[in-house]
């Protein structure tokens, strides 16, 4: 009995010791690795802080070598302009079955062309404006914004009241194509646009703030310096080809060589495009899509007041 | 009862026969080793429980030291490369403005 009692004593004596021995090593790891923890844990927060300084900094830069490299390539355009002259079909107004024909013979040319559209056009039209939606984007012609509802009225009756016809056009927009267009052309043209805002809102100021806007925004906001007047059937399909063929003619003469052709939406339109686009070929011109800051005319908005 | 007493006493030396006080003594301290025994054990036995706790909690220490240096090293790799982005952003801004100067003349 006291033999047993004895084994078992010095048993449990030597498993306390073994056991004791582990503790007291663990005990020490816990304590190192604690310390080690924390000292990882400082590091990462100086890490971290160091890291939300950099952020904004990537981005400031990324910001400003995007801005500079737009700025950059719409100089070596407006370079090449003053070489190369350069047509720019544009048609407003749109989309509808006109629109459909439009692209048909721009595919036969292959030629690219810009699309200022007009909201209610594609809601009231049917499939074949929605059709022809597609097709802009698909085709890679340049999708631009007009407007929503294309009544000089309400849009130029306020700054809130362009903005909201302008919210719901872009919204209409991202809906069908899932990208929101950055290059917008004014209902009747910024001069125009001028004198409907006095007419409708009591001031010009109006113009000006709705322009500032847009360019705040991101978007660039674009007219014509060749009016083929293809907006009354009064003018013909002929002096269409007239007006547009002879107005890029004139534009040879200038320093930069541009001609952004105004077209609508028509079926006088339709008739003249093969013609127009003839004539300008004649000229030695080649044809371009609108893009932001790549294009020089006299005719993009101003944005600063007189 | 004296007599059997004597008896029990003098055939002492043939077997295991004890006075009834050193049994009692024996008895006591063969208690004594068991009790010491017991204790022992017990000790023991909350020994290796403590053991056990500790060796958990060296376990959870040693986890969140492991981390802590994942996260670390993480960290410092994503600074790293945040800092020679923002080198390579600088050197591009550069060279961009100079283009731009170039071209603006």
């Amino acid at each position: 009995m006291r033999f047993l009692s004895v084994l078992i004593t010095f048993i449990a004596i030597i498993l306390s010791v073994v056991l004791g021995f582990g503790m007291y090593n663990d005990s020490r790891d816990i304590e190192r690795f604690e310390k080690e923890t924390e000292v990882f844990e400082k590091q990462s927060a100086i890490y971290r802080t160091e890291i939300d300084g950099l952020t904004p900094k990537i981005s400031e830069a990324s910001a400003e070598k995007e801005s500079l490299q737009a700025e950059i390539n719409a100089i070596k355009k407006r370079i090449i302009y003053k070489t190369q002259p350069t047509a720019f079909l544009t048609f407003d107004d749109g989309t509808s079955y006109h629109t459909l024909q439009i692209l048909d013979i721009l595919k036969e040319n292959n030629i690219k062309a810009t699309f200022f559209v007009v909201g209610t056009q594609i809601e009231n039209g049917g499939s074949a404006s929605k059709e022809a939606i597609r097709r802009i984007v698909e085709e890679g012609h340049v999708l631009a914004i007009h407007a929503y509802e294309h009544e000089y009225n309400k849009i130029y009756s306020s700054a809130e009241a362009y903005f909201e016809d302008f919210a719901k056009i872009t919204a209409l927009l991202h809906d069908m194509t899932g990208y929101t267009p950055k290059i917008v052309r004014l209902p009747s043209g910024t001069y125009s646009a001028r004198s409907f805002c006095e007419r409708y809102a009591g001031s010009r100021d109006v113009y000006y703030d709705i322009v500032s806007r847009l360019y705040a925004e991101g978007y660039t906001v674009i007219d014509w310096n060749v009016d083929t007047e293809d907006y009354t059937t009064a003018t013909g399909v002929d002096n269409i080809v007239k007006n547009a063929v002879s107005g890029a003619k004139e534009r040879l003469n200038r320093e930069y060589k541009a001609a952004v052709i105004l077209m609508h939406d028509t079926a006088d339109t339709v008739s003249a495009l093969q013609r127009v686009i003839d004539g300008v070929k004649e000229l030695n011109m080649g044809f371009e899509v609108l893009v932001q800051g790549g294009y020089v005319t006299r005719q993009i908005a101003e944005t600063e007041k007189p | 009862m004296r007599q059997r007493s004597y008896v029990r006493a003098s055939s002492r030396s043939s077997s295991s026969y004890y006075s009834e006080k050193e049994r009692r003594g024996r008895k006591a301290v063969n208690a004594v080793f068991a009790l010491v025994a017991v204790i022992a054990l017990a000790v023991t036995v909350f020994l290796f429980f403590r053991y056990r706790d500790v060796s958990l909690r060296r376990e959870e220490a040693a986890g969140k030291l492991a981390i802590a240096k994942d996260e670390t090293e993480r960290l410092g790799e994503e600074r790293r490369k945040m800092n020679t982005d923002l080198e390579n952003l600088t050197a591009e801004l550069d060279k961009l403005r100079i283009e731009y100067d170039s071209l603006s003349e």
